[in-house]
């Protein structure tokens, strides 16, 4: 598995999407669940299965007629790193929400520098 | 229905292995839109999203190791640049290509002389143009920055270049687009024999398939030498002089000028078994059973670099005698015969296929052999 060069906030929404525990997943869904259009979430899908994140396989639904989903899971060694990476973006998010409660507090108090 | 051509036509954009794959997918997708609230258009925008973006150097896509695919199309675009660059080189040197002088040469001949250059030229400004694009395709595919640099320098280079031959700047752009271009092809040059080969494997023919190649190039390498010679001591000293017999010119030069036959024919002489024998070592390396690095591909480029060779070298063999004929005669230096106009294009045609041929080395499916001999990179 090659770690990810860059990741978007938009990367953390489909990883996200991918440990919400729902199955089977593929980039329809993705779409759905996310909110983010089909030109962020396809190149996602593709980036993480290039690098060894998520592998794809056809659905095996004989009730089915017309062409075959591509459902994703992720690999075991991308879910743990899925993980660090959301709860990285989540401390992150966190961290920012929490100054932006503080400044205002600092300015009511005259306390701002 | 449309949506669903739509979805075909993007899909041809992406490389061959995964077309059908995503193909599939989308198509998918694209029914299933309208339940998942969106359009079709949304699917189809996303797959010409993905089709800019795929990693087009992925093993996954190209079958192949990461970096084999740019390496190659930056080879390729390194075998027509120099193509390019010997056509335009012989072009330089000529002046535009030799235009014969003699009494004989018939206008119809004149006329295709001047056609043959009018074409090669623009040939090479066309391979110059497909090699730009071959450097812009491997720096896309490879994602690094030495081969985005290489791109750029080869894409902008040329490009300086065709703006200062058609605006007539100063003459510093000019310079930039040369070095530009020198820049490029050199990083381009790194990039294809750097340091860590990403795929050794062993290409081989076997000796039915590189003989026939070899006898063909061996005897293309006789006609050119024997025309080449005789045109030295024949044929273009007649062109020169018409007025005069064969015999009576060479009494002339030896008498103004003394003249030596003998070193002459000893010069064209050498110049023949130098380059008829390197053809022949050619011919008995691809015949041997044990070479099998001697591929049809690499037999012709070793060849046809002889016709080229022996082309360009001819000047030296021939230049006593030249200068003789227009110290006695007082005419030009230059060649007037049919045959000394045409050659210069046989060996300018010849290198520039070396030189391609050289950058089309093929894909490598023979790598499990156990008796082949040689390593090649890819």
């Amino acid at each position: 598995m090659v770690p990810l060069s860059r990741v978007t906030p938009a990367t953390v929404d489909v990883l996200n999407a991918f440990l919400s525990g729902e199955a089977p997943i593929w980039g329809l869904f993705v779409v759905k669940k996310t909110g983010r259009p089909a030109g962020s979430v396809y190149p996602i899908l593709e980036r993480l299965e290039g690098s060894g994140w998520v592998t794809s396989n056809w659905e095996d639904d004989s009730e089915r007629t017309g062409p075959r989903r591509r459902l994703y899971e992720l690999t075991s060694d991308g879910a743990a790193a899925a993980r660090e990476v959301v709860a990285a973006a989540e401390l992150r998010d966190h961290a920012r929400a929490a100054r932006v409660v503080a400044v205002p507090s600092e300015i009511a108090a005259g306390t701002l520098a | 229905m449309k949506s669903d051509v739509v979805l075909r036509i993007i899909a041809l954009m992406l490389p061959g292995p995964v077309r059908a794959r995503y193909l599939e997918e989308w198509r998918a997708d694209s029914l299933a839109a309208a339940d998942a609230g969106l359009r079709r258009r949304d699917i189809a925008r996303g797959a010409a999203v993905l089709t800019l973006t795929i990693d087009r150097d992925l093993p996954a896509h190209t079958k192949e190791p990461r970096g084999a695919v740019p390496r190659r199309l930056t080879r390729r675009g390194l075998g027509l640049f120099a193509a390019a660059a010997v056509v335009l080189t012989g072009a330089w040197l000529t002046n535009g290509g030799i235009v014969p002088e003699g009494r004989d040469i018939s206008p119809q001949a004149l006329v295709t002389l001047s056609a043959v250059a009018w074409i090669s030229f623009r040939l090479a400004i066309l391979a110059v143009l497909v090699g730009v694009l071959y450097f812009g395709c491997a720096g896309v595919m490879a994602r690094s920055t030495r081969a985005r640099i290489a791109t750029a320098a080869a894409v902008t280079g040329p490009v300086t270049i065709a703006l200062a031959v058609t605006f007539n700047p100063h003459w510093t752009v000019m310079l930039a687009g040369i070095l530009l271009s020198a820049f490029g092809f050199l990083v381009g040059l790194v990039l294809v024999t750097g340091p860590s080969p990403i795929s050794l494997e062993r290409r081989v023919a076997s000796r039915s398939k590189r003989i026939p190649v070899a006898l063909l190039g061996v005897a293309a390498v006789g006609v050119v030498i024997v025309i080449g010679a005789v045109d030295l001591l024949v044929w273009n000293p007649q062109a020169k002089v018409p007025a005069l017999s064969f015999d009576a010119i060479y009494a002339r030069m030896v008498e103004v000028d003394q003249f030596s036959p003998s070193s002459a024919i000893v010069g064209v002489t050498l110049w023949a078994a130098f380059w008829g024998g390197s053809a022949v070592t050619v011919f008995i390396l691809a015949a041997r059973r044990s070479q099998m690095w001697m591929t049809p591909r690499r037999v012709s480029m070793l060849l046809l670099s002889i016709i080229g060779s022996a082309v360009f070298f001819r000047f030296f063999a021939g230049f006593s005698i030249g200068m003789s004929i227009a110290d006695t005669f007082g005419t030009n230096g230059a060649s007037s015969s049919i045959a000394s106009a045409v050659l210069p294009y046989v060996g300018q045609l010849a290198l520039a296929t070396a030189a391609i041929l050289s950058g089309w080395a093929p894909k490598i499916r023979n790598a499990d052999i156990p008796e082949a001999g040689d390593v090649a990179v890819a």
